[in-house]
């Protein structure tokens, strides 16, 4: 086959602009709608399975676009429940740690003690309290669903949908893709950028040749994609993902061969697809490219995927207000038994994490040069169409606002 | 401080145990970019033809069980692999320009091998 690759797209596209007013965006009244339509309405993975491995474990889930703080503890009876970390007697912190295992969780500030399903189970000095109902004086729970790896929660009173309804054609195509996992590295930054911005600069790939030129500069691409298009792009209601296609003729360094040769290839090493030896489910590598390297998928707001056969990548984009993003950043990858696994496991980590750091040194000069007032629209091309759908969902939750 | 041994084969490597043989990505990389291009050239290049001798060794112990030698061996390793990108990648420095600042990071450390 010596064609150009050309993108196989899917989905409806009639709604998504090609321009985007950007300067609205940067502005501190329009983030505060977003706050409003967007986060307080979409559902929101802020937590992963990984961590509440057993009953009675919890971690504590900052969600700063709500200036909220939730416990997502594990209760005694195997339920997952999202709970406000604010204490019902006078609106304390109640756990200051940020993940634990503990049967109950009592306050620093008067001692109230609460059951890991919300429960208020202790209340100290209580014949002082002239009409105290601890029955009423439960932590206050917000909806919650566990989907897969990650726990959801939707902070709407009366949710507009369902998890599954907006998950939509995803909610059946990743089945068992992110479990027995091992989490290998974590990075968190304070950005000084928009966060539309931030999160744009991860859903397409056709940066990937000038910004990645020093870390990965032959990983895509390639005689049959010169312009590296994506091989595969969908789009769904909410959400949208593509595939982006491996350079076969890759220069495979020295210190890869060793760090591959005894544990399974992680990115950039992309053999054919039909060598994975896995029963990948359907939403990966969804048009089932031989030639494939890796997946991309923005799960809307706030959440991209970067998908590998024996690997992915969580990368959270959480606004704090409209020129400020709290960036966090998950690798994780098949558990390790040997040392070989753990040599992988050490190259894949770092090759990637420098890859990022590339990409989120774009975002801070981007925000930086549109505040300047220069330019009204920023302009979109077939192979940013996850920006569009990013901006078109956006757009739509902020109109039906009512 | 006492000095860390490697195991007896691998004595030879022992002069790069204080500096390269870290315990923690965020050290490695903290290392990795306070050393110049040539200085990280010569870890490597003596590091090289014994990598593939190491993990061989190493493979007879448990991931989360190794003799003390052997544990400064792996960190000495790891911080090899770790550390690997600039020389293959043909950098002129140890770190890259357009890059997000370092030092505005925080990197958190997981155990090699997950409680279970």
């Amino acid at each position: 086959m010596n064609e150009i690759t050309q993108t196989q797209f899917l989905g409806d596209f009639s709604r998504l602009r090609s321009r985007v007013d950007i300067q609205e965006r940067l502005k501190p009244e329009f983030y505060a709608c977003e706050v409003e339509s967007i986060f307080r309405r979409a559902w929101l993975p802020i937590a992963s399975m990984t961590d509440l491995p057993n009953d009675n474990y919890y971690v504590v889930a900052e969600v700063p676009p709500l200036k909220t703080s939730l416990i997502v503890a594990r209760g005694d009876d195997g339920k997952v429940r999202a709970l406000y970390n604010v204490c019902r007697h006078r609106g304390a912190r109640l756990v200051k740690d940020q993940s634990g295992c503990r049967k109950a969780l009592t306050c620093g500030f008067h001692g109230w003690t609460y059951a890991t399903d919300g429960r208020l189970i202790g209340v100290t000095d209580k014949t002082q309290f002239s009409d105290l109902d601890p029955e009423q004086l439960g932590l206050v729970p917000v909806h919650t669903e566990v989907w897969e790896d990650y726990v959801f929660v939707n902070f709407d009173p009366k949710p507009r949908g369902t998890l599954p309804q907006w998950l939509g054609k995803f909610h059946d195509q990743y089945k068992g893709f992110f479990s027995n996992r091992q989490r290998i590295a974590s990075y968190r930054i304070a950005v000084e950028s928009n966060w539309n911005i931030a999160i744009n600069s991860f859903s397409e790939g056709y940066h990937a040749a000038y910004v990645h030129r020093k870390t990965v500069p032959d990983y895509q691409g390639g005689k049959q994609n010169p312009q590296r298009h994506r091989a595969y792009l969908e789009i769904t209601e909410h959400h949208g993902r593509y595939s982006a296609q491996a350079n076969p003729n890759r220069r495979v360094t020295d210190v890869e061969q060793i760090a591959y040769a005894h544990g399974r290839p992680l990115y950039p090493s992309f053999p054919p697809f039909s060598e994975t030896g896995l029963p990948l489910p359907p939403g990966v590598n969804a048009s089932r490219n031989e030639n494939w390297g890796f997946d991309v998928a923005e799960v809307f707001p706030v959440l991209i995927w970067i998908i590998g056969a024996h690997w992915h990548a969580n990368l959270w984009f959480w606004p704090i207000c409209e020129d400020k993003t709290d960036v966090r950043v998950e690798f994780f990858a098949y558990k390790a038994e040997t040392v070989g696994d753990a040599l992988a496991h050490a190259y894949f980590r770092t090759r990637l994490r420098e890859v990022f750091r590339e990409d989120v040194g774009t975002m801070e000069q981007v925000t930086k040069a549109l505040k300047s007032g220069a330019m009204q629209n920023i302009m979109l091309s077939r192979q940013e169409l996850l920006l569009q759908q990013h901006y078109a969902v956006a757009d739509e939750m902020l109109r039906s606002r009512s | 401080m006492t000095t860390r041994l490697l195991p007896k084969q691998f004595s030879a490597l022992e002069s790069f145990v204080a500096d390269w043989a870290l315990p923690t990505e965020a050290e490695r990389l903290a290392k990795l970019t306070r050393t110049s291009i040539v200085d990280l050239k010569a870890f490597y290049d003596a590091m090289f033809g014994r990598a593939e001798e190491m993990r061989s060794y190493l493979s007879s112990f448990r991931l989360d069980a190794m003799p003390d030698d052997a544990k400064t061996l792996f960190d000495l390793l790891l911080t090899f692999i770790e550390t690997a990108h600039p020389i293959e990648l043909n950098w002129t420095t140890t770190d890259i320009d357009d890059a997000f600042a370092l030092d505005r990071m925080t990197i958190e450390q997981f155990e090699v091998v997950p409680p279970s």
